[in-house]
């Protein structure tokens, strides 16, 4: 692997890096304040969280299959 | 594999590393290691970390610490080896560059899973099973999101995408459990529907104790865990 390429990498890694950070304190905005509330989540909540592990795994599969195919 | 260890011997003999780069190496370790976590918590001076570490977060801090200990070693012998293979060995494999890139991806990885880790609030915490269940579910889709960030990127690598789709498959009876939760206890249903099932299942065949919830709730940051060492490189 070239020095290229693995700058390259890293870039990567730092982008997806910074973007779970940012997923992470979004999760934490939901869950802090309903901990704090004493309250269980809404059947909105559990609907978001629930559309976005199956939009997920549909991105997750698609490059899977572009990948090993 | 092999090939890989062998290349690795030969280039990097255990004994060509002096000691003052040594003892240098495992100073740089622990300062750098410090130097991270205690940026990563916003507190950026030493009276406030160490006061952080005498709290209730102690265990899951000296986790990072180590997290973050082992990866600094792994770059620092990332960088160690593209400066022999520069220097002195000019026929070095690929094979062994592209193992030894997976150093500073593992890093960065590693912070990511400590931050992750500390701010699981419900863990070992009075939250009840549906908090729990809710954290570890979005704590999973956050990982998720980054390994499919990953998968999509133009570096990715196949073997370690299809290793990540294998995890997730493996993880699946727990995401259908929380979704049976949701819809059992939190909708007040009396079927749920489970992908992959075709007829609704009776909520009467799930197990809603406090300890089988805590063990999805387990189960699912597990897999994150998983899918996380995997997206830094094997």
């Amino acid at each position: 692997m070239d020095i290229a390429k693995l700058i390259l990498r890293l870039l990567d890694l730092a982008v997806v890096g910074a973007l779970t950070m940012e997923r992470a304190q979004a999760l934490q905005a939901v869950v802090g304040p309903m901990l704090a509330e004493g309250r269980d989540p809404t059947p909105d909540e559990w609907a978001a969280l629930r559309a976005q592990g199956v939009d997920l795994d549909a991105r997750l599969d698609a490059a899977n299959s572009l990948l090993n195919g | 594999m092999s090939d890989t260890t062998g290349t690795e011997i030969k280039v990097q003999p255990s004994s060509g590393v002096p000691l003052i780069m040594n003892i240098f190496r495992q100073l740089g370790i622990i300062a750098g290691g410090c130097a991270l976590i205690a940026a990563m918590i916003g507190k950026r001076d030493l009276a406030g970390f160490i006061a952080l570490m005498q709290g209730d977060q102690l265990a899951p801090m000296a986790a990072a610490l180590v997290f973050v200990s082992a990866s600094l070693g792994s770059l620092w012998k990332t960088a160690h080896n593209e400066w022999i293979k520069r220097t002195l060995a000019d026929e070095v494999s690929d094979d062994l560059a592209r193992v030894q890139a997976h150093g500073p991806a593992k890093l960065i990885i590693a912070i990511i899973a400590a931050l992750g880790l500390t701010s699981c609030a419900t863990i070992g915490s009075g939250a009840s099973p549906a908090q729990k269940l809710f954290e570890a579910r979005g704590y999973y889709n956050v990982v998720k999101a980054a390994a499919v960030d990953y998968a999509e990127s133009p570096t990715a690598d196949r073997r370690v995408v299809r290793e990540i789709a294998h995890i997730r498959d493996l993880a699946q009876p727990s995401v259908d459990y929380v979704d049976a939760y949701v819809a059992c206890r939190a909708e007040g249903q009396e079927t749920v529907r489970i992908r992959g099932v075709v007829d609704p299942v009776d909520c009467r065949t799930f197990n809603f104790s406090a300890a089988s919830i805590s063990g999805a709730a387990i189960a699912l940051r597990t897999a994150a865990t998983q899918i996380l060492a995997k997206t830094g490189g094997k």
